[in-house]
């Protein structure tokens, strides 16, 4: 760990609302601490009973996944509060730097060997305890007190699937892949995938592996030139 | 200078001439679109497209259709500047149905050849038609659904289907009602005017910014059996798979920050859809683009669109080599 170094950020004074894709996001005082405060807005676009039965299970689902990350000893925010009518919960505000960001430091090269090891081995640990995350974008990837630490479970569940988390890989490789050159995505990745063995051993990596070549050969046209 | 386009990935054979001045930097002011001409085979009702007896439609139409198209822009053969065709990707029948056609008018007349990529086609017309400078792509097809992005002169792809295609799923599932494929209008008449409450229960699938459309095929197979309406299934079908794909692309935007977004593809004409992804990018603060319903689906004019962009940076080639590539990935362009 002693390579995970970089200077973070202090985003307290410059964070506004954020309407995310999936819930409008917020800094709030909760005990008279900065905390994050999470409503799943209604979306006019979608049929309104669709609307809410997505909105309220997905809450509640977050919350319930964010307790078993917690016990996978994966670093997550802490849950303060939870309404599941209005689809608001109020958690920890992690303060610490984006993957997205950190990919643009000066110094990534130095620690990004270590990085994705890391974040190999987090996932690992969360895929052992049946959960997948649902949503590896490197916007979802902090760097806090050199430790990885994975918010904005909203689109997380429980399974024990192979092919469900060989998705949660594939969608990371895919996340690399558009924050990074060919090359150096290729290799954050395969690093990912070391730590990941790390975590799970030999046998698993090579299925979830197998099953991420099937994803990508049967979801997109592989290559046969 | 004129280009010649020439479309035969699936469905439809196609022909169309664009105009357009030869560009330093990517602008599309400067194009317009002569005409435009194309002959759709449709298959057997309840089956779906067999590429060998599409290519032999392509092949007994081909003529007709290019005829058409230089009739209608009043241009002769030997005033066109270069020949472009759609090398992939498609059904390697009708590929090379296309391939054939466009080497021998380009031996014949003795004009460049340009093969270019069709995902690009649907891409570049709708840039042209719409006048987006920079936007996010949903590509909705039967061969694509996917959210691309141009990103250090190559697209990217941000978000797609993990399976069926939105295009796919509405085809097959039409093959299944016994409608005649491609299937989407059908599906669309018989969702239209549904009453809100009449939705049915189905698997929402969206993992990141990708969706996955099998389990919905067969959820929604299994409640035409179990006797749920057709009309049903097709609204549910259609309120369901067009969330996901409209949850996913909302989160594109999040994720790249673009501030504009083109829908094309042969299911961008689906007027549901459109309103769906609409609604959210008023929410956003985002502009849409929606591509004109009758180059919604697969044309001439959108590989003539490609073929400039393919001439612009040397992608010529001699008759004798040219080629089609079914599995052409638009991020390996």
């Amino acid at each position: 760990m002693q390579g995970l170094f970089l200077k973070e950020q202090n985003p307290v004074l410059t964070f506004g609302a954020q309407n995310g894709a999936e819930a409008v996001v917020d800094l709030v005082t909760w005990d008279g601490a900065p905390a994050i405060r999470k409503i799943r807005a209604p979306k006019m676009y979608r049929n309104p009973k669709l609307d809410q039965s997505l909105r309220s299970r997905r809450t509640k689902q977050e919350v319930v996944i964010l307790h078993a990350t917690k016990r996978a000893r994966v670093h997550c925010p802490k849950v303060l509060f939870v309404d599941p009518d209005k689809c608001e919960i109020i958690m920890e505000y992690i303060q610490g730097t984006h993957l997205k960001d950190i990919a643009k430091d000066p110094l990534y090269h130095k620690i990004s060997k270590a990085l994705y090891l890391e974040l190999g081995k987090a996932i690992a640990s969360l895929h052992k305890s049946k959960i997948v995350h649902g949503d590896l974008t490197t916007k979802n990837i902090f760097l806090k007190e050199r430790k990885i630490q994975l918010i904005d479970f909203g689109l997380s569940f429980f399974t024990e699937r192979i092919e469900d988390q060989a998705d949660d890989l594939h969608l990371l490789k895919q996340a690399l892949k558009s924050t990074n050159s060919p090359s150096t995505s290729a290799n954050a990745f395969s690093t990912v995938m070391q730590g990941y063995e790390m975590e799970v051993g030999g046998e698993n990596v090579r299925m979830v592996s197998a099953q991420i070549l099937e994803i990508e050969r049967r979801g997109r046209y592989a290559r046969v030139d | 200078m004129i280009c010649l386009g020439i479309e035969s990935t699936a469905h439809t054979f196609g022909a169309g001439m664009v105009e357009g001045k030869l560009r330093q930097h990517p602008s599309n002011s400067s194009f317009r679109i002569i005409s435009d001409a194309k002959d759709v085979y449709k298959a057997p009702p309840g089956t779906g497209i067999h590429p060998r007896e599409a290519s032999r439609h392509h092949i007994e139409t081909s003529a007709s259709v290019i005829e058409r198209a230089l009739v209608r822009g009043k241009v002769s053969a030997e005033d066109v500047d270069f020949i472009a065709y759609s090398a992939g990707p498609g059904l390697g029948p009708c590929l090379r149905v296309g391939a054939v056609v466009a080497r021998t008018l380009a031996s014949y007349y003795n004009k460049p050849l340009v093969p270019t990529n069709h995902a690009v086609g649907h891409i570049e017309l709708g840039k042209m038609l719409c006048g987006l400078i920079d936007p996010m792509v949903l590509v909705v097809s039967g061969g694509h659904t996917a959210l691309a992005a141009s990103q250090d002169e190559s697209w990217k792809i941000f978000g797609e289907t993990l399976d069926l295609t939105l295009g796919q799923l509405l085809d097959q599932l039409g093959r299944h009602l016994g409608l005649s494929s491609p299937a989407g209008p059908e599906i669309e008449n018989l969702a239209r005017g549904q009453d809100h409450n009449k939705m049915i229960d189905l698997p929402y699938t969206v993992k990141g910014n990708d969706v996955s459309y099998s389990g919905l095929l067969s959820a929604a197979k299994e409640a035409f059996a179990s006797h749920v309406p057709k009309e049903d299934v097709c609204f549910s079908v259609q309120e369901t798979a067009f969330s996901m794909l409209t949850e996913a692309t909302e989160r594109a935007l999040a994720f790249t920050e673009k501030q504009e977004l083109l829908v094309t593809g042969g299911v961008a004409a689906n007027q549901r859809l459109g309103e769906m992804l609409e609604t959210m990018c008023r929410e956003r603060g985002v502009r849409i683009g929606l591509i004109p319903r009758e180059f919604a689906g697969d044309c001439g004019a959108q590989i003539a669109a490609a073929g400039f962009l393919f001439f612009e940076r040397g992608f010529t080639i001699l008759p004798h080599k040219s080629y089609v590539r079914q599995s052409w990935r638009l991020d390996q362009v």
